[in-house]
């Protein structure tokens, strides 16, 4: 039995993301986990990421897909080159379980698709939870995880970072056999300070 | 911010049982938390919860539905009648998320009903905490918690208890109100 110190956050947010990626540094080298993914809207988790942990072999930034950028945000430039240039790799494709053809369907017609059912399941955990298993999904589909390999998956609430899971990844084909290890890192409620 | 020592076990299974409920008795105590729910086949669990928490104003015990005794493990009335004598009310009921009518859907008719589907998205955590949320809300529909008030649930992988979890309670037709806020215990395989 491993006892972990977790972070619970008391509100979702930006503001939790230096102790959230503290925490995955912390747990990663006591596992000896070296690949990383963040979920990261203009690059400045992952680069922040990136500089906290240079030790990662492999850390992937994922951004929102191009059809949310006018909603939300587009990545930033001049972040991402930086970001690159300290070794993260951008990904920026279909979302996994959130956002791509399943919300256009309900969008649409109604109903609640199955992916959607998926996601709005893991929302009853926190939003980062959901976004970090999609992006993990992401990465996998990607080709740039080692899959025999445990991985640390970061997320947030808008912006930033406030959950962070040890994760075994999966192929999107195969999710059922994702497997959510730890928890090191969790706001107690959905309301942003 | 909290840190909190959370406890993650190498494998799943009742050996975990009293680390279980002590991660939940300590956080219970910090946290002020006062009504557990735990899923207990034969009554063992539960009746152990009660005799570790005595302080608990509600124990919420929740059996198989009987539709499963004959498959696994039905309560066992000595052990229930000792925990209820030591405050532990039972409730066996229809379950909330799996192994109920959307099962039979499934088994009769393939496909994967919504609800299976949440059950399965809870199992990629780990099993008990797929049965942990669903002896929640069983326990809420039954009218047996304070729904105002935070709640520790706890569950295991066939038998005894692995996972517990502070959630903010909800009926089953609010599901998607439920929060979880903090898993506890849980194993990572």
């Amino acid at each position: 039995m491993a006892e972990v110190s977790v972070k619970y956050f008391s509100a979702a947010g930006a503001q939790n993301t230096a102790a959230t990626l503290e925490a995955a540094r912390a747990r990663a080298q006591q596992l000896g986990i070296t690949q990383l993914v963040v979920a990261t809207s203009t690059g400045k988790t992952a680069l922040h990421a990136a500089e906290l942990m240079p030790e990662m072999k492999t850390i992937v930034g994922v951004t929102l897909a191009a059809g949310h950028w006018e909603v939300y945000v587009a990545p930033d430039p001049d972040l991402v080159v930086e970001a690159e240039q300290k070794g993260v790799k951008f990904l920026t494709g279909v979302h996994a379980l959130m956002g791509s053809v399943a919300s256009a369907i309900q969008r649409k017609f109604g109903g609640l698709p199955a992916e959607e059912i998926i996601a709005r399941t893991y929302y009853t955990i926190s939003q980062g939870t959901k976004v970090a298993v999609e992006c993990m999904l992401m990465a996998a589909d990607a080709g740039l995880l080692k899959m025999d390999e445990d991985i640390i998956s970061v997320a947030g609430t808008g912006t930033g970072a406030d959950t962070a899971i040890v994760v075994k990844p999966c192929f999107s084909n195969k999710f059922f056999e994702c497997r959510v290890r730890e928890f090191l890192a969790l706001p107690r409620s959905d309301s942003e300070s | 911010m909290m840190s909190v020592s959370v406890h993650y076990f190498e494998k799943p299974g009742p050996k975990n049982t009293e680390a279980t409920l002590q991660a939940v008795k300590a956080r219970a105590g910090e946290l002020g938390i006062k009504q557990i729910v735990v899923a207990s086949n034969t009554g063992r669990t539960a009746f152990a919860a009660a005799q570790l928490m005595p302080e608990m104003a509600r124990i919420i015990g929740v059996t198989e539905a009987a539709g499963w005794w004959g498959t696994d493990t039905p309560p066992d009335p000595e052990t229930i009648a000792q925990a209820e004598a030591v405050g532990v009310r039972f409730v066996t009921a229809t379950h909330g998320l799996m192994g109920a009518v959307e099962w039979a859907m499934q088994e009769t008719f393939g496909g994967l009903p919504p609800v299976e589907l949440i059950a399965r998205t809870y199992y990629t955590v780990s099993s008990g905490t797929k049965v942990a949320i669903e002896c929640l809300l069983m326990a809420a529909d039954a009218g047996l918690l304070a729904m105002h008030e935070d709640a520790i649930t706890i569950a295991g992988t066939g038998k005894g208890a692995d996972t517990a979890m502070v959630v903010k309670p909800t009926f089953s037709n609010k599901f998607f109100d439920l929060r979880i806020r903090e898993f506890l215990a849980m194993p990572r395989v």
